[in-house]
């Protein structure tokens, strides 16, 4: 009990030191208290009637139909579903990498049409880190995109290395740092530019059980710290709820939005969690709605 | 059966036993290997030697020189040999900047446009499959005898293997790398310098070794056909005199040059890679 307690005072802590480093994050409310945000809250990302179809050779896909989403200001939202249900999909066009076939995405009010804006940071499945940089000059590419003076963000990165718990590792390259590591590094540089919004697309899924359950821990320090609103794409139903205050649940063929759950879990969330009759009940009511979905034989 | 007692009891013996045992088999392993490898080479060499020894003592002379005569002919030659490596060396060196600097610099050039790309690639294709020597009397017809047109062969072969390994490698950037970069609003111009140009370094370098040696085959082949001066040229007098024992010491100086640009270039290429590390495997 005492080292949950040290815990969660740490992680308050850590929280408090971010927000005194950054002065663009502004809390309202202390984090450790934040709750699932209310229908008071902003509306960040809103998605509205979208439909993507693309043709990927001989097949045509309806890769998102009818998809109307609303995501608030410092909400967790996992996105669910089988592969090819149009999960990471939805994120590209979120992220504007993908024209939207129909329909409209809007991010802090305004249309996203095309890629580069600064108030989305993303990470993806491969660490996609440049292996000829350090972690210190990786970390540091978005700023240099963004057109910010390296002498100004330098210390704001090397507090978001803190922050990700790789202090002392500035100048390892890529292949010296293990797979978390690296997917740390990915997650400091998509928040350099102190963006609004984090697209996170299977973030984990090339790690292993146990490295990825640390990473979860982490993830949630560093979100309960600075609070952003965030899309995190995932097949791992555990790892959805464990992070999510929603869970958006996919099918495939077309690509449409089965059900919202809500996870009535409060923060600050450790790996007690894990045990808790809520937990075990969300993860078993998001796998009965993916045994629930017709079989596309894919 | 019982196996063996163990020589001890406590943790730290067994470990410092087995340890003992590893290492001493870890080096039996190692002079093994090192005595097989220099045995081997020195029967490799040996053997080749004898054979070249053995075919000299079925044929005259003039068809195949011994071992010994060839190594006279060198010491007897060895001014000419001298007086014409300098012009072979210089058409080397020259042909291989400047096709090398024409394969990388257009081969970046085709990748700024997808357009490009696509409309180039078919000639790009037929480029390839011109027997690139044949062009040697175009060459000299174009340019003389001097030693212009045997800089612009050895330019010419050393050329592709640089513009194809640099489309291709400009290329295969990463697709999340690009993902993000494009995420991140990045222009085409910084999606080049921070990220093509890195991921196309080793396939560059592996372009620059291979068309340090084609160089060589170039600069020969142009002395072959329009030459006075140079080893291409000694091998054509050679010929035509029946020098026979010359002309074997001028086929192995002609290896040993290209030997040292082929290991220039793998140095120049490791110590670049190692800068950037780009060197052994991905991520």
């Amino acid at each position: 009990m005492t080292a949950h307690t040290s815990a969660v005072a740490s992680d308050a802590r850590a929280a408090a030191d971010v927000k005194a480093a950054t002065p663009g994050v502004a809390a309202a409310e202390p984090p450790e208290n934040s709750q699932a945000p209310k229908e008071s809250s902003r509306v960040v990302i809103h998605c509205r009637d979208v439909h993507k179809f693309y043709l990927a050779g001989e097949q045509s896909v309806y890769a998102l139909q009818d998809i109307d989403l609303e995501i608030r200001e410092r909400e967790f939202v996992s996105v669910v579903g089988k592969s090819g249900c149009g999960k990471s999909t939805l994120l590209h066009c979120i992220a504007g990498l993908l024209p939207v076939s129909h329909g409209e995405i809007a991010i802090n009010g305004e249309r996203v049409q095309k890629p580069g804006r600064r108030d989305i940071g993303m990470v993806f499945q491969t660490s996609a880190l440049l292996r000829w940089r350090t972690a210190l000059e990786n970390v540091l590419l978005p700023a240099e995109m963004f057109g910010l003076s390296r002498k100004d963000i330098e210390p704001r990165v090397r507090e978001l290395l803190r922050l990700v718990d790789l202090q002392g590792f500035e100048k390892q390259y890529p292949n010296q740092l293990s797979g978390g590591m690296q997917q740390r590094v990915a997650i400091a540089r998509a928040l350099v530019h102190d963006p609004s919004v984090l697209l996170m697309d299977e973030p984990f899924g090339a790690l292993d059980a146990h490295t990825r359950e640390n990473m979860n821990l982490e993830l949630m320090r560093i979100w309960e710290a600075t609070p952003k609103t965030v899309l995190f794409v995932t097949h791992d139903l555990q790892e959805a709820t464990f992070l999510s205050n929603r869970v958006v649940v996919m099918t495939a063929h077309p690509g449409t939005i089965q059900e919202i759950v809500e996870v009535p879990i409060p923060h600050p969330r450790t790996r007690d969690v894990l045990y808790t009759r809520e937990f075990v009940r969300t993860v078993k009511h998001l796998r009965e709605l993916l045994v629930s979905q017709r079989d596309g034989g894919r | 059966m019982a196996p063996e007692a163990l020589p001890a009891k406590t943790h730290a013996e067994l470990f410092q036993y087995f340890h003992d045992l590893e290492v001493a088999a870890e080096a039996r392993r190692a002079r093994r290997t090192r005595r097989i490898n220099f045995v081997g080479r020195v029967l490799l060499v040996a053997g080749a030697l004898g054979g070249w020894w053995l075919m000299a003592a079925f044929y005259p002379p003039v068809l195949v020189p011994s071992p010994g005569a060839t190594w006279r002919a060198f010491l007897a030659e060895i001014d000419t040999i001298w007086k014409n490596t300098p012009p072979t060396m210089l058409e080397i060196a020259l042909g291989f900047l400047a096709g090398s600097a024409l394969g990388i610099g257009l081969g970046g050039l085709i990748a700024q446009s997808r357009w490009a790309e696509v409309i180039v690639t078919p000639y790009l294709v037929v480029s390839q499959a011109v027997p690139k020597v044949a062009l040697a009397p175009i060459l000299i017809i174009f340019l003389g005898y001097g030693m212009g047109s045997k800089v612009a062969m050895a330019a010419l072969i050393a050329f592709f293997p640089l513009l194809e390994n640099t489309i291709t490698g400009l290329r295969r950037a990463d697709p999340d790398s690009l993902r993000l970069f494009q995420a991140l609003g990045a222009s085409p111009w910084q999606i080049f310098t921070k990220l093509r140009v890195f991921s196309a370094l080793p396939l560059v370098f592996a372009g620059l070794r291979i068309a340090a040696v084609l160089a060589t085959l170039g600069a020969i082949v142009g002395e072959f056909v329009a030459g006075n001066r140079g080893l291409g040229a000694l091998l054509v007098i050679s010929m035509g005199t029946f020098s026979t024992p010359l002309l074997y010491c001028t086929m192995i100086v002609l290896t040993a040059l290209a030997l040292g640009v082929y290991v220039l270039a793998q140095w120049l290429e490791r110590k670049a890679l190692e800068r950037c590390n780009l060197a052994g495997p991905g991520i």
